[in-house]
């Protein structure tokens, strides 16, 4: 089972303000977690830790047991994590099929087909297609990717209630029928509400919330 | 997905940009294609004139160092009634001079073309007509003619120049005796032919004249003259070229009666390639069997020089243009380039979270680039082909111009021969042929693509050197 492990991290913009303090949490592949929390409160700066996108100023980041740091952020990236953005983050110049391409390690065309995107739909240019289109599209791209834990940030932060509902059946699914490890940073109640996990990042503090 | 099929797909897809991009390297292309062009043609064309030109330089008596010469006094403190002043008179000459076995030597020096030496007398012949000069020589040189004593005739400046051709039998070589070659029209004037003979007689110092034993020397070829005096121009009888007479060394120092020369104080050596100069001048210098206590070298490029000077400036002016056009073309692709790559950072940061690396997102903006070079730049074949034909004989036009004004009393006229005062225009190359070769389109293949390379990666620096996270943060 994959683990994505948090172990007493710090994080700080400016020497002594630490943004992120002393966290510890144990992320398990088959769940969806939402991570909610106020306004700069550091939930994008914990994905971005979780992803390899940046290293903490203390602590480690463990994925299977292992420090994320020992074979290089760029293969924690490209093996174990996809990444959703709220603002999709398409490829412009390529069509949803050819972003899911990207980094495809399934059929593309049938993870789009599961996603709900239509055949002229797919060979269309990303800037033609709806806001809830692209982001099926880049969740296409996520899940083509086979990568064992995905990172969602407010995915659904663009969309009306209905897209967004159908986005975090998709993410649930994921995590449920495939396995991944989903972690979702939200302001959304409806997507807490379907997660597994709640966490909340309060004062630089991770802590799950009861529900 | 691979690099090439993303590059290709941003090719294809960003339209606008590779139009722009195309246009730019287009007219890059075109002016390094023009400039190496012409560069090259003007090199060919050197090249070509050094040829045609050949170098030259003078082996002669080193008068002044020379330990082999004699200066004879053969009249002292003579009083002359006329003039009332007395005066001295002397012969110098060296006792060492240049044999026919020693210009062979210099001419089997690699490089060498050929060389060419001249015993200059004047004799009279017997029964032979001359042409008159159109001033009058003294009393006792109204009969005589110039003859020149040669190793070999074809090897002679006259010949080798133009001045003269062979038109009818043979050249006179170093193995022959008692011959001569005459010009057509003496020969047409006086009614002979080939294989006929002219008859003189050996100088006799007592009578100052051609009265001593008969001589007779056989004609086995006739020339023509490619130039003649111009009206008005004064020239005696003896320096008519019609007039002259080319015979073996041998005949012409026993014609002469000379106990002092066997050979010739002076050779003309004339060279394949006058940017060699040097290397042929060392070559001969160490020929052992000529003692240079007694001679000295004098180099003669000049004619060379002075007509290679526009092609040699233009060369010059265009390499200039060339380093410029170069400079200016990366300054403004790296310019034009870090503008697009900042305006991709949103790309970039995407590549980046999927763990795509920056050597594979550099490579695709470098095969992007590339993809547009190799169709731009063969699209430069043709229009540097156009351009280079009319601007490099534009330069070469001004170049000429501005040589022949800073040189018009050298390019006025330049003297063929000391012998023989005969006008000859100082060659120039009229134009020079240039096109695009697909040598010159491979290097600006080679050339553009390593400035492409250093630019693309120059121009990535910025972006590249910022973390994933940072690159994501200025995209939001």
């Amino acid at each position: 089972m994959t683990t994505l492990k948090l172990q007493n991290i710090f994080y700080s913009y400016e020497k002594g303000k630490f943004i992120l303090s002393n966290i510890s949490a144990e992320l398990e592949g088959g769940k969806l977690y939402a991570v909610l929390g106020s306004s700069g409160s550091g939930k994008t700066t914990l994905l971005s830790l979780l992803g390899g996108l940046d290293t903490p100023t203390k602590g480690e980041v463990l994925f299977n047991g292992e420090n994320i740091t020992a074979k290089g952020l760029e293969y924690h990236r490209r093996n174990h994590i996809s990444l959703i953005f709220q603002s999709y983050n398409l490829i412009d110049y390529m069509t949803p099929i050819e972003n899911v391409q990207l980094t495809a390690k399934q059929d593309a065309l049938s993870v789009l087909d599961r996603l709900g995107l239509k055949q002229d739909e797919i060979s269309r240019n990303v800037l033609k297609l709806s806001g809830g289109q692209q982001q099926r599209a880049a969740i296409a791209r996520a899940l083509a990717s086979d990568a064992p834990v995905i990172l969602a940030d407010e995915p659904t932060g663009n969309l009306d209630e209905d897209t967004a509902g159908e986005i975090t059946a998709v993410l649930k699914e994921s995590a449920h029928i495939f396995g991944k490890c989903v972690v979702v940073v939200t302001h959304s109640g409806e997507v807490a509400k379907q997660a597994d996990v709640v966490l909340e990042i309060r004062r630089g503090h991770l802590k799950e919330r009861n529900r | 997905m691979s690099i090439f099929k993303r590059a290709f797909l941003y090719v294809t897809r960003k339209r606008g940009k590779t139009i722009l991009l195309s246009a730019i390297l287009l007219i890059m292309a075109t002016f390094v294609l023009t400039g190496i062009s012409i560069w090259k043609a003007s090199e060919a064309a050197q090249l070509n004139l050094r040829q045609r030109l050949g170098g030259r330089f003078n082996i002669h008596v080193d008068w002044e160092n020379s330990p082999y010469v004699v200066k004879e006094i053969i009249k002292d403190n003579e009083f002359d009634e006329a003039t009332g002043k007395t005066s001295n008179s002397f012969l110098l000459y060296s006792t060492v001079q240049l044999t026919p076995e020693d210009i062979a030597a210099i001419n089997s020096v690699p490089g060498v073309k050929y060389s060419g030496a001249r015993y200059g007398s004047l004799v009279r012949f017997d029964n032979l007509s001359l042409f008159p000069g159109t001033v009058s020589a003294a009393q006792e040189l109204q009969h005589r003619t110039k003859v020149f004593g040669v190793c070999c005739t074809e090897t002679d400046d006259l010949f080798t120049t133009g001045t003269l051709t062979l038109t009818e039998g043979q050249h006179i070589t170093s193995e022959d005796r008692s011959v001569a070659i005459i010009s057509g029209d003496l020969a047409e004037r006086n009614e002979l032919h080939i294989g006929d003979y002219i008859t003189t007689h050996i100088y006799n110092p007592e009578d100052d004249d051609f009265t001593g034993e008969e001589m007779r020397v056989q004609i086995i070829g006739l020339f023509t003259p490619n130039v003649t005096e111009q009206p008005g121009e004064t020239v005696t009888i003896f320096d008519k070229i019609q007039n002259c007479i080319f015979v073996d060394l041998q005949t012409a120092i026993k014609v002469n009666d000379d106990k002092i020369n066997y050979g010739f104080s002076a050779v003309d050596v004339t060279i394949d390639d006058p940017q060699n100069m040097e290397q042929a001048v060392s070559a001969v210098k160490n020929l052992p069997v000529i003692d240079w206590n007694a001679f000295t070298i004098e180099p003669d490029n000049e004619v060379y020089e002075k007509a290679a000077a526009p092609l040699a400036a233009l060369n010059e002016l265009v390499v200039i243009l060339l380093a410029v056009i170069i400079v200016v073309s990366a300054v403004i692709l790296a310019l034009i380039l870090t503008l697009w790559t900042k305006t991709r950072i949103h790309e970039i940061g995407v590549f980046l979270s999927m763990g795509i690396r920056k050597s594979a997102i550099i490579g695709q903006h470098l095969t992007e680039v590339l993809l547009i070079a190799v169709f731009a730049f063969g699209l430069s074949h043709f229009t540097g082909n156009v351009a280079a034909g009319q601007i490099g004989n534009h330069l070469l036009e001004q170049r000429v111009q501005a040589e022949q004004e800073d040189n018009s009393s050298f390019a006025a006229a330049v003297e063929a021969d000391a012998d023989i005062p005969i006008q000859k225009t100082l060659p120039t190359e009229n134009g020079i042929q240039v096109s695009v070769g697909l040598d010159s389109l491979a290097m600006i293949y080679l050339i553009g693509f390593v400035i492409i390379i250093v630019v693309v990666s120059i121009s990535s620096i910025t972006v590249m050197r910022l973390k994933p996270r940072e690159i994501l943060s200025q995209m939001r």
